[in-house]
């Protein structure tokens, strides 16, 4: 599965964070990586694809937590990260 | 402030993903504001709200715009502009062809400016033709009608050949006319020759009064404004009950044609024929998608409170 850099970045910030965040918390703590204006049709994108899933809060709003498949995504990248890092200094 | 941007965003007719990414957006802003202390605070969280709708609008668009191509509408427009076109075609040409003027090119270019002219005519019928191409109901799965999508590439392209597309064979129509008969040094460009800045500009071109010149640009501009209203105009249409929906669609049709005559044949000619029909088209369309969104969200609200009012019912028996 191929997993853009906005993806990446939301899964890494729900997994380093171990809770459920709001769309608004994930841009504050991305600093300046994932805009207000993206962040909502990236998280649907991303709840299509399995990736997050959601669940509705108070004042319409909507908290959202990685997925199994989610995590597993977040490893495999960062693991293919890390071989491309280790081939470019070979 | 929020309540009339969710009105007007009640209009577009947005895919459940689009839709949501709207909703929460609003919500955020309403949170916000709910935090707010100052008035100064509430100002910058509405101006950053606004930031993010228009980005998240931005986003679907551009991400819908690839499917537009490829869509049943895309189609259908295709082959009324076609259909019109071979109509039209030979019934114009064979009016010009014995035209001195025109007589003296040779018939591959009297048919190239043929269909130039009968591309210029067909930029005013355009924004019915994107009505009935969008209209009919889509056939479900993922052939979804790309509203959004077609309304800002319609709009885009609207503007790109009435602002500047047709001006441009406008005046190469006329200047190989007025060279082929012998004419000599350089045409200058006519009002319908002028590009919509030029038009538009306070600028001088020519003899005629700019107040001339600035109607006809308003009128293009109300023709390339007209394709995307009505473009949202077929999306609340096809929202509607099946049985109302072909009632609504010869409605408009008439109305594109009908309203515009009635008010023109009322008018004591303070305003401009041209400039209150290309105004009045896109202010309608406008109107009845604003009425139809408006009723359908009612129509929801009441559903879920009926729903609501049922459960709650079941639950205390």
């Amino acid at each position: 599965m191929r997993l853009p850099a906005s993806e990446r970045v939301i899964l890494t910030l729900l997994v380093d964070r171990g809770e459920p965040a709001y769309g608004l918390e994930l841009v504050a703590a991305s600093r300046g990586r994932l805009k207000r204006g993206g962040i909502y049709v990236t998280l649907g994108r991303m709840e299509e694809k399995g990736l997050v899933t959601s669940s509705a809060s108070k004042g319409g709003r909507r908290v959202y937590r990685p997925t199994a498949l989610g995590e597993r995504a977040l490893v495999a990248a960062r693991v293919f990260a890390g071989e491309i890092k280790l081939a470019a200094k070979a | 402030m929020r309540g009339a941007v969710e009105i007007l965003l009640a209009v577009l007719p947005l895919d459940a993903r689009g839709r949501r990414a709207i909703d929460e957006t609003l919500a955020d802003w309403e949170h916000e504001a709910s935090l707010a202390g100052t008035a100064l605070e509430r100002t910058v969280g509405a101006a950053r709200a606004l930031f993010s709708i228009t980005s998240v609008l931005g986003a679907l668009a551009v991400g819908e715009l690839p499917a537009v191509p490829r869509s049943r509408a895309a189609a259908r427009l295709a082959a009324y502009v076609m259909g019109s076109s071979s109509v039209a075609l030979p019934l114009f040409w064979s009016s010009v062809a014995g035209w001195p003027p025109v007589n003296v090119l040779s018939p591959l270019t009297q048919l190239s400016f043929a269909a130039t002219v009968v591309l210029s005519l067909s930029g005013f019928a355009m924004p019915l033709l994107l009505f009935l191409s969008t209209v009919p109901a889509d056939s479900g799965g993922r052939r979804r009608t790309p509203f959004v999508g077609c309304a800002c590439g319609s709009f885009v392209l609207a503007l790109w050949l009435v602002g500047w597309v047709v001006p441009a064979r406008n005046q190469e129509f006329r200047t190989t006319v007025f060279q082929a008969s012998g004419g000599q040094g350089q045409l200058l460009p006519g009002p319908n020759e002028l590009t919509l800045p030029e038009l538009l500009s306070r600028q001088e071109f020519d003899d005629r009064p700019s107040r001339q010149r600035r109607e006809l640009g308003i009128v293009r501009l109300g023709t390339a404004v007209a394709c995307p209203a009505m473009v949202l105009l077929a999306g609340q249409v096809q929202l509607t009950p099946r049985r109302r929906r072909r009632l609504l669609a010869i409605v408009v049709v008439l109305a594109y044609f009908g309203v515009p005559a009635l008010v023109l044949l009322g008018l004591d000619g303070s305003l401009p024929n041209s400039v209150t029909w290309s105004l009045l088209t896109p202010t309608l369309a406008l109107l009845a998608t604003l009425w139809l969104a408006l009723r359908r969200e009612a129509r929801t609200a009441e559903g879920d409170s009926c729903a609501g009012l049922t459960l709650g019912g079941g639950d205390g028996g």
